[in-house]
């Protein structure tokens, strides 16, 4: 696939491609734009190459997957050594601003609550699937595991999650 | 039963996922812009040198640390040789009378004495 092609496709699934970066970035929407940047980059210098074996939207999550983990795993690193953090950071993280007001809702609070209780595993085939409604054969593509394992996560975080709504007294 | 109450909590969960979906409808920074800053940072990867140095400096730590380590293990096999060398001035007293036949295992049909001078001579009528 040419570059201009692969554009075109990336860019139809850029609104999908950023909702799943901003869950892989634990609701950070700031991260999800630079790891989506990061990913792009990828792409462009051909360390992430698409080989057709699954769909593009398949593949374009399990490399935004695997390049947040990285993300986080530097910050950590970054943390670890104190090193000053970056221009606006701290402004950031004090202040909530208009990304935070996204999550104004008492429901959506609790529900995001909910989801932050699950296993991580558990958590990404939920929100795969019931979010950006994947198949769990896609979702277990996405995570890098099989697909035995992904309808162990699913079931058990269907589960898990149905517990905690109910602690919640969820009502609809 | 089973499988109608599993699928009413599959539906319950595509409704509460749809509602968090609505509530997340927050501005997708533009696709363009994210693709131009790629590709600007296109070419323009972080130098490696920092790595080298770092990885030298944890190599060097590495060498510094076994030598040490060698040295140590060196000192404890000389005191375990010392040690296992040792004799006690007073091993000697413990030693009694038959301590050889001890120390040997018996085997089955043989005696501990002999009695050849019982037995008569070949030529005795």
């Amino acid at each position: 696939m040419d570059t201009d092609a692969l554009r075109d496709q990336l860019a139809a699934c850029h609104e999908d491609a950023f909702a799943w970066a901003v869950h892989c970035c634990r609701r950070d929407r700031r991260d999800a734009e630079e790891v989506l940047q990061t990913v792009y980059l990828k792409i462009l210098d051909g360390r992430a190459r698409f080989d057709g074996r699954s769909t593009l939207r398949t593949w374009l999550f399990a490399v935004i997957r695997r390049t947040a983990a990285d993300h986080r795993r530097r910050r950590l690193l970054r943390d670890w050594w104190h090193v000053a953090p970056r221009e606006g950071e701290a402004i950031a993280s004090s202040n909530p601003g208009p990304d935070r007001e996204l999550h104004d809702s008492e429901r959506r609070d609790a529900l995001s609550g909910a989801l932050a209780k699950l296993a991580e595993r558990q958590r990404q085939v939920l929100l795969l699937v019931f979010y950006h409604g994947c198949t769990v054969e896609q979702a277990a593509a996405v995570m890098g595991v099989g697909i035995g394992s992904a309808r162990r996560h699913y079931a058990r975080g269907k589960e898990r999650m149905r517990a905690l709504l109910e602690e919640l007294g969820w009502t609809e | 039963m089973d499988r109608m109450k599993r699928e009413a909590n599959d539906d319950q969960l595509r409704r509460i996922f749809s509602e968090l979906r609505q509530g997340d409808q927050g501005p997708v920074p533009p696709f363009e812009r994210a693709w131009a800053a790629a590709a600007a940072r296109t070419g323009r990867r972080p130098s490696r040198v920092p790595w080298a140095v770092a990885s030298a400096c944890a190599a060097a730590v590495v060498v510094v640390a076994l030598i040490l380590l060698h040295r140590q293990n060196d000192l404890g096999l000389e005191a375990a040789t010392q040690l296992a060398a040792w004799r006690s001035p007073t091993a000697a007293l413990l030693r009694v009378p038959g301590d050889d036949v001890l120390r040997t295992v018996p085997s089955v049909g043989a005696a501990l004495m002999r009695f050849d001078a019982l037995q008569p001579a070949a030529d005795t009528p």
